[in-house]
């Protein structure tokens, strides 16, 4: 673990906005996890604090090395975040504090803070190219005996997507997205070899892996 | 059929100015926005009677005693509404830094030194023979004090994430924004 290169992936620009927070606290009080858990590490402005501290540690030539245990705290809150904007929806300065949390994650992810559950998914996704480690060659296994076109050419694309083509009751939605497909006489095809979107990763900080999915994706497109 | 409700599309990443910034710390709190205001101008004055006073001429006498001394008088009494309004809240005592707190405890050392170096034009201390007490042995220390508190709290403030540098970097983000926005923009296109 490299605790000492967490969040060295801030830019000018969100090492300035840490420094510009009012410090209001209005992300404090509307935010559903800490409202929830009381912890004060999943509050927005509480994380902002100590994530200043770590930045102004490494700009002061006298500051400190961070420790392993308040990062391990800061990560935990940031993965205990829904993603829900309701902080930046409250915030003065409009801040993107969405934005700030996951490239916080995406440092976490980076420097080996990330929780244990996601590296099993990165693993997961390397191995099988979705989340459930379910065998690849198994993706499509739900369109058998259906009248699903794997076509070269087609003017719509259904992105079937991990859950609905491995989780058994969801892959009736994919099913009846096919009939509906059918039905309304489109030309449609599901791609041959189709992966993960990548979602997953980009709302746990493994931008990097997710980058690859993706360019799968499109040369699969 | 009912009709279908329009949905403003909410921009992203968000624009944000100083109109923007003024309102929201309007809307979250106007002791707040009046606090920073007066700091401001007790700053600059307190820099321009400092800095600039021989060179003033007979500007520098409606300065101190309008600009800087009576809006420092108000500000005495918007910084007990303001410390009171901040401490008596869990969120603002969550997001607070030692920074802060120690800010604080520069201002309550410049409002004191500050209400003892007016005293002595202040007719109504007489009033108060108890303060007058108090506060003549510090008068000859008291301009002093506030002056070089002034320019540790400048430093200290810049070097900690305090409030100066809170303003600064607030300017700096503010007056670059729209930078940023435009390189987004080209990406997405």
């Amino acid at each position: 673990m490299q605790v000492e290169k967490f969040l060295d992936n801030f830019g000018r620009s969100e090492t300035v906005w840490m420094y510009a927070c009012s410090r209001c606290g209005e992300c404090v009080d509307v935010c559903p996890v800490y409202n929830e858990t009381a912890d004060k590490y999943t509050a927005p402005g509480f994380k902002i604090k100590k994530m200043r501290g770590l930045i102004t540690n490494k700009l002061l030539p006298f500051g400190g090395k961070p420790s392993v245990d308040g990062a391990k705290k800061i990560a935990k809150g940031l993965y205990e975040c829904t993603l829900c904007g309701r902080c930046w929806s409250v915030c003065p300065y409009n801040y993107d504090l969405v934005g700030l949390w996951e490239k916080c994650r995406e440092s976490a992810f980076e420097t080996g803070l990330a929780l244990e559950p996601l590296q099993q998914m990165v693993d997961a996704l390397n191995a099988e190219k979705n989340i459930f480690k379910r065998p690849h060659a198994r993706r499509t296994e739900w369109a058998k005996g259906l009248d699903i076109p794997i076509k070269e050419e087609a003017d719509t694309i259904f992105f079937v997507g991990c859950l609905l083509s491995y989780r058994g009751p969801l892959k009736n939605a994919a099913k009846a997205t096919a009939a509906i497909l059918n039905a309304a006489g489109e030309n449609w095809t599901i791609l041959k070899d189709e992966v993960c979107c990548g979602a997953p990763l980009k709302f746990s900080g493994g931008i990097r892996y997710q980058e690859q999915l993706m360019e799968t994706n499109i040369r699969a497109i | 059929m009912p009709q279908a409700k329009e949905v403003p599309e909410k921009k992203y990443p968000p624009d944000v100015d100083y109109s923007t910034v003024l309102k929201g710390m309007n809307r979250v709190s106007l002791l707040d926005t009046t606090f920073h205001t007066m700091m401001g101008i007790l700053l600059i004055t307190g820099l321009v009677i400092d800095l600039l006073g021989p060179w003033l001429g007979g500007w520098l006498h409606p300065i101190r005693e309008y600009a800087h001394g009576y809006i420092g008088a108000l500000f005495v009494l918007v910084f007990a509404a303001y410390i009171g309004s901040v401490l008596g809240k869990r969120k603002t005592r969550t997001v607070f830094t030692v920074t802060n707190y120690v800010d604080l405890v520069f201002y309550i050392i410049l409002i004191v030194t500050g209400v003892t170096t007016a005293s002595i034009n202040s007719p109504w201390i007489e009033w108060f023979p108890g303060i007058a007490n108090v506060l003549s042995p510090l008068v000859v220390y008291a301009p002093a004090i506030h002056v070089v508190i002034t320019y540790i709290w400048i430093a200290f403030s810049i070097i900690f994430p305090g409030g100066l540098l809170h303003g600064l970097a607030s300017t700096y983000l503010i007056a670059h924004l729209k930078k940023k926005t435009k390189i987004v923009k080209t990406r997405e296109e």
